[in-house]
């Protein structure tokens, strides 16, 4: 029977070889799967309108200008491509960037002709990047279309296009959303904001995960040395997904801090994030960086913004018989001048008066002592006053002083910037000699008005009366400008003075083609732009001042614009008010007659 | 029929394996009857490996379901993550259409599985759109997850929107790699995609196969220690049975003064112990009987010896009367005849009584000489022609043409015949009787046949008993001394022959004698069936007498062939066995090789049939002397049975 013992340990030895993990087995069902499902947001994509939507000549043009609207170029590209006919659709070559412009005239489109001649001007170049670059063009452009039908096809087609993609200024207020996006200036006091485009065909979902994207590309070319790119091999990790249960979920490389565990640099990080994401932030930011995830809540990122800093109410100030004096009906219009001792407050014909973050104060005053302009600069802390120091102030005509950098360590001091006979300089709160801030490339003409955004590192100039934005880089010995840019405002033939009205559009003052002296408000990079004051006569608008307001809530206009027209000063209510003897917070008994204030500012 | 041929062949081919599997297991089969030893070590191999076997396997499953029930769950956890990571990062695509959402699926899938742990080493991750045709399958490996991901599996997640897993196994570089298959479905607002998740098991794979191996070579070495054990054991126990055994052979076999060993106090000690008392009991038992056995052979032989010396005196005496009957009145000379006669038998008797006792004493011995048995059969009927004349009975003799030389004693064989022909005229109810002899090679056959009475079932073997008689109460027609057949079957095994008898009640009776030709040859086969042919019909199979004859079926010198294997037991006369007081179960009795001394005793209570006259032999006038009977088997006319 030792077969049978044979058989028996075989069994065994199958038995166990049987009961090892097996090679297949069926499908266990576990359970049902997740149904949760998510609500999607329904932000309403705007009308589109195709070639086949054309019944003329000029409509067809009109939807062919707004063709180039997506959310990539691909689609923008397709979509102006539907628009060609198949011959012309052969030879399109256009690059991917979309050239928004402004039609300064209506198509022309002749009767019986297939031609449509459109003038235009170049606003700007829309990068897949959603940044409109500043364009090379300059001036008016004419471009030529022809549409015309092709047998056998319905509809109208462009049988003839200019090798580039348009999109009207219109177009891109229909299409896109301008959203701004944050970068920490270098002295990391402030954020400084960067527009970008977004297309409306991009879904609510992914727009948080857009913007951190555009965040982690870096900032627009003009404000690249002048604020600080997130660090080398920041990555977003996966899609931010949609907020759920109050809850935004964002999760980087843990190089998105440098250097690592540095809590002041995640601070910095998050409140950045959390400025580019103000409107879309769910109650709870949970900011995952490489394994460390934090959850943030609360407002007091919102700090971060300078121009939310900016109390709403301005303490204002004039000139008044060369002696600064507060207004009334302001904050502040009790206290006394900050800085300047009330002996040094003389002499005056200009000022401008700035607070650090924690609210140090600087002062900066144009004096004229017997034909001598002399720049008087100092700081002190809140309440107190302190010496100025002289600065020599030679070569021509001086504009008014604006305080760029404040810092909050006296040591540093802060830097300001006034224009002198066309030129502009730089000075600092030490007493330090000015310095010249050169004007990259060609000479952009005349300075006559500078005027700095709430960041301290965005500049507004009126150069050859022409508006331009340019960066402050003041991180050499030397501070820097950016390549300016040229704003087009297509209100004003001419523009006269400039002040910052939020923190990304300007209250512009100029003249319009008809002679007439006009206030507007417009976009940094032109793409917008409203009238304040249409029409205040022919008295040309010699200085502007504008109180900027807090992005938050959204607003277009400042609520203060101060200017002087004919050497009145006058608050730009509707209509224009003269501000007055009567307005000064101190009363004057016995004003001298023909004196009145002059130069208003805000300290900001 | 194809069907039925192909069936025929398949069951010969089947026979033909089942005999050549028959023939090779013989000699396991024989082991395992004969050795205890082996049936022991075997059984307790056999129970030990199903029990040993059954707890292995329970180990090595409940292992297995422990590794696989820890590894689901660590994969049902990393699941449920990626499930809601996944879940999160696909809540930004509206449609499915979404151009980003290849770049998010890419993402999730490279992201997924760079967030595995270590030890899920090799693990892939697949996002598919089943439902969504524009939507290719990603996987975080360039490994064909087509195999692993089974079209059931497809469909019990996409389809039934069912968390699910599976277990597969693929081959990577021929190296069979077994994946656990985790599928979950992740909704979206377009739908729903589904999640794969693949862990190679290789570690848990590896961990059940060394539990398995370590349990089944303990499992092999718990038998084989348990074989050892059982083996050890048993030959404690099995070694001194086998001495016993061999020992008891021993003392059967006749040394008996054999006797087992006795070492220590246990209860094989006692076995020995025992087994020696009994031993010794018998062996004085033995001897007492051997020797009261010798004291009455002696006996019987003194007696006739000392009966013969009377009887020849009385016997010279009635000799004397009997030739002078004439003279006297015919009472008194029939009287004298009536002496001489019952002399006559007087002298057979103790003729025959000194026969036997020579032969139970052992000094009978065979004078074999080469002779041709045609003219002593012919001799033995002539002789008995008288009687059978008498009885109306005719002899009829079937005898070769040619010689039949067989090394015989010529006497002797001659006075077998003649007491089996005589038996026959006597019993042949004037039916003939027919005396047949047959040669070969090896043996010579003669069969006695007669046709009356006949012979009752069992009697074919008691015919050959010293004084044993069918039926006592029958009248004796001619002198028998009831030795007759005793006698022959001594003659018989003295040659190294056969004598064996067959009878039917009404069906006469058959008698065969068969010697070996040469003397000394062992017999294997008679030239003649025992059973007449006229009877054979019924009752062929009874001829199953075989001489094997072993030394332990020695011990009884006639040798029954199994009553129940005779199958003439079924014939009609059967039936009746009271028809006739002759019987007519077909028996063979067969004379071994006759040395064993008491063969003949152990059986002769009963008298001769038809030896009515045995009891009255004392009444035979004594002559004197003690002659011995060796001339009184050359009497002719004589039949003794």
């Amino acid at each position: 029977m030792k077969r049978g013992l044979l058989a028996a340990v075989l069994a065994g030895a199958l038995a166990l070889a049987g009961c090892g993990i097996p090679d297949n087995t069926r499908v266990e069902k576990i359970k049902e799967g997740p149904t949760t499902g998510f609500a999607s947001g329904d932000n309403d994509a705007p009308d589109r309108f195709t070639r086949e939507d054309a019944t003329d000549n000029l409509e067809l043009v009109q939807y062919y200008l707004r063709a180039a609207a997506a959310s990539n170029p691909e689609t923008s590209l397709k979509q102006v491509q539907s628009f060609l006919s198949p011959s012309a659709n052969n030879v399109f070559k256009a690059p991917s960037e979309i050239k928004v412009v402004h039609l300064t005239d209506d198509p022309l489109v002749n009767p019986g002709s297939d031609d449509v001649t459109l003038k235009v001007v170049t606003v700007g170049v829309l990068t897949s990047k959603g940044i409109l670059e500043p364009s090379q063009d300059s001036g008016e452009q004419t471009y030529k279309l022809t549409v015309s039908q092709i047998t056998g096809k319905p509809g109208l087609f462009v049988t003839k296009a200019p090798q580039v993609m348009l999109l009207t200024d219109r177009a891109l207020q229909d299409y896109y959303e301008p959203r701004t996006i944050y970068f920490w200036n270098k002295d990391h006091t402030a954020l400084v904001p960067d527009v970008r485009y977004l297309s409306a065909d991009v879904p609510s979902e992914q727009v948080p995960g857009q913007v951190i994207k555009w965040l982690i590309d870096g900032p627009a070319a003009w404000l690249a040395d002048s604020v600080e790119s997130l660090p080398e091999g920041t990555l977003l990790q996966g899609n931010v997904p949609a907020a759920g249960n109050g809850k935004l979920q964002i999760s980087l490389s843990g190089q998105a801090v440098q250097p690592q565990d540095d809590p002041n640099a995640l601070d910095r990080l998050r409140r950045q994030v959390m400025w580019s994401l103000q409107d879309l932030l769910p109650r709870v930011l949970e900011l995952t960086i490489g394994q460390d995830q934090n959850d943030y809540e609360g407002t007091d990122y919102l700090l971060s913004n300078a121009s939310y800093r900016l109390p709403a109410e301005p303490e204002r100030f004039v000139i008044y018989n060369q002696q600064i004096r507060r207004l009334s009906q302001s904050r502040g219009s009790t206290e006394a001048v900050p800085v300047v001792r009330s002996a040094a407050n003389k002499n005056v014909r200009a000022a401008a008066i700035g607070h650090s973050f924690s609210n140090y104060r600087y002062a900066a005053l144009v004096t004229a002592e017997k034909g001598v302009n002399t720049l008087r600069v100092g700081g002190a802390a809140p309440g107190e006053q302190a010496g100025l120091k002289p600065v020599a102030l030679r070569g021509g005509s001086v504009g008014q002083p604006v305080w760029a950098i404040t810092s909050d360590d006296a040591q540093t001091g802060a830097l300001g910037l006034i224009t002198v006979g066309g030129k502009l300089f730089s000075f600092s709160a030490d007493g330090s000699p000015l310095r010249a801030v050169a004007w990259p490339g060609s000479n952009g003409g005349f300075i006559s008005a500078v005027a700095v955004a709430p960041d301290g590192r965005r500049l507004a100039l009126v150069a050859g009366d022409k508006l331009y934005v340019a960066a402050l880089d003041a991180d050499g010995d030397v501070p820097e400008l950016s390549a300016p840019r040229l704003v087009q405002v297509f209100q004003l033939n001419q523009v006269t003075a400039v002040d910052w009205g939020t923190e990304t559009s300007l209250v512009v003052a100029g003249v319009t083609a008809r002679g007439r002296a006009s206030i507007i408000e417009t976009e940094i990079d032109g793409t917008r732009s409203s009238q304040v004051l249409a029409d205040i006569g022919t008295q040309h608008v010699t200085y502007l001042t504008s109180y900027p307001v807090s992005p938050v809530p959204v607003k277009q206009l400042p609520d203060v614009i101060h200017y002087m027209a004919n050497g009145i000063t006058f608050d730009a209510l509707t209509p224009p008010v003269r501000i007055g003897v009567g307005n000064l917070a101190d009363p004057v008994t016995n004003p001298p007659a023909g004196v009145v204030p002059v130069a208003p500012f805000f300290l900001r | 029929m194809p069907v039925r041929r192909t069936l025929r062949v398949v069951r010969r081919h089947w026979r033909a394996a089942v005999r050549r599997a028959k023939r090779f297991t013989a000699p396991a089969r024989r082991a395992w009857r004969r050795s205890l030893h082996l049936r022991v070590v075997t059984l307790t191999m056999v129970m030990s490996s199903l029990l040993v076997g059954g707890f292995g396997w329970f180990i090595a499953d409940q292992s297995t379901k422990i590794l696989l029930n820890r590894a689901e769950d660590e994969v049902r956890s990393q699941m449920a993550g990626k499930v809601d990571y996944a879940y999160r990062q696909l809540t930004v695509h509206r449609q499915a259409r979404d151009p980003q959402l290849p770049a998010t699926i890419n993402d999730t899938v490279t992201r997924l599985a760079d967030t595995d742990p270590a030890e899920s080493g090799g693990a892939i991750v697949s996002l598919r759109a089943d439902n969504i045709a524009d939507l290719k399958p990603v996987t975080s490996t360039r490994a064909d997850t087509d195999v692993l991901i089974s079209r059931e599996m497809r469909q019990a997640v996409a389809t039934d929107s069912l968390v699910a897993q599976q277990i597969r196994t693929i081959r990577m570089n021929g190296e069979p790699i077994k994946y656990l298959v985790y599928g979950s479905p992740v909704p979206t607002s377009f739908g729903h995609v589904e999640l794969y998740y693949l862990v190679p098991l290789t570690t848990e794979d590896r961990a059940a196969n060394q539990i398995r191996a370590t349990v089944l070579v303990t499992g092999l070495a718990l038998v084989i220690l348990l074989g050892v054990v059982a083996g050890l054991v048993t030959r404690m126990v099995v070694t001194p049975v086998r001495v016993a055994a061999r020992t008891a052979q021993r003392l059967s076999a006749g040394l008996l003064d054999q006797r087992m060993k006795v070492d220590g106090e246990d209860d094989l000690a006692l076995l020995a112990a025992s087994f020696n008392q009994m031993a010794a009991n018998l062996q004085r038992q033995i001897v007492r009987l051997e020797e009261m056995s010798r004291l009455q052979r002696r006996f019987t032989s003194d007696v006739s010896h000392e009966l013969r010396t009377p009887l020849t005196t009385v016997r010279m005496a009635a000799d004397l009367i009997f030739a002078e009957r004439d003279e006297f009145d015919p009472a008194v000379a029939r009287s004298a005849e009536l002496l001489q006669a019952e002399l006559d038998r007087f002298e057979s008797l103790l003729t025959d009584l000194l026969e036997i006792s020579r032969f139970d004493a052992g000094f009978a011995a065979l004078d074999a000489e080469h002779s041709d048995l045609v003219p002593i059969v012919e001799r033995v009927a002539e002789r008995l022609e008288g009687l059978a004349e008498r009885v109306g009975v005719t002899i009829e003799l079937r005898l070769p043409d040619t010689p039949v030389i067989a090394e015989v004693d010529p006497r002797r064989v001659e006075r077998v015949l003649r007491n089996l022909v005589g038996n026959a005229v006597e019993h042949g109810e004037r039916k003939p009787v027919e005396v047949t002899m047959a040669t070969d090679d090896a043996a010579v056959a003669i069969t006695v046949r007669d046709h009356g009475v006949g012979l009752k079932p069992g009697e074919e073997r008691l015919v050959f008993n010293r004084f044993w008689r069918a039926d006592p109460s029958r009248a004796r027609q001619t002198g028998g001394t009831g030795l007759g057949l005793s006698i022959a079957v001594e003659d018989a095994r003295l040659h190294g022959g056969w004598l064996e008898a067959w009878g039917e009640p009404g069906g006469g009776a058959q008698f065969r004698l068969t010697i070996p030709v040469r003397a000394g040859d062992r017999l294997v086969a008679a030239p003649l069936p025992l059973i007449p042919r006229d009877r054979a019909i019924d009752a062929a199979p009874a001829i199953a007498a075989t001489p094997a004859a072993t030394p332990a079926a020695a011990t009884r010198a006639i040798t029954a062939t199994p009553a129940a294997a005779t199958p003439a037991a079924a014939t009609p006369a059967a039936a009746t066995p009271a028809a006739d007081d002759r019987p007519a179960v077909a028996g063979a009795a067969r004379e071994d090789n006759g040395d064993n001394p008491d063969s003949g005793a152990n059986s002769g209570s009963g008298g001769t049939p038809g030896s009515g006259g045995n009891p009255d032999a004392g009444d035979a006038p004594k002559t004197g002397g003690n002659g011995v009977g060796e001339a009184r088997g050359e009497e002719p006319a004589e039949v003794r049975r």
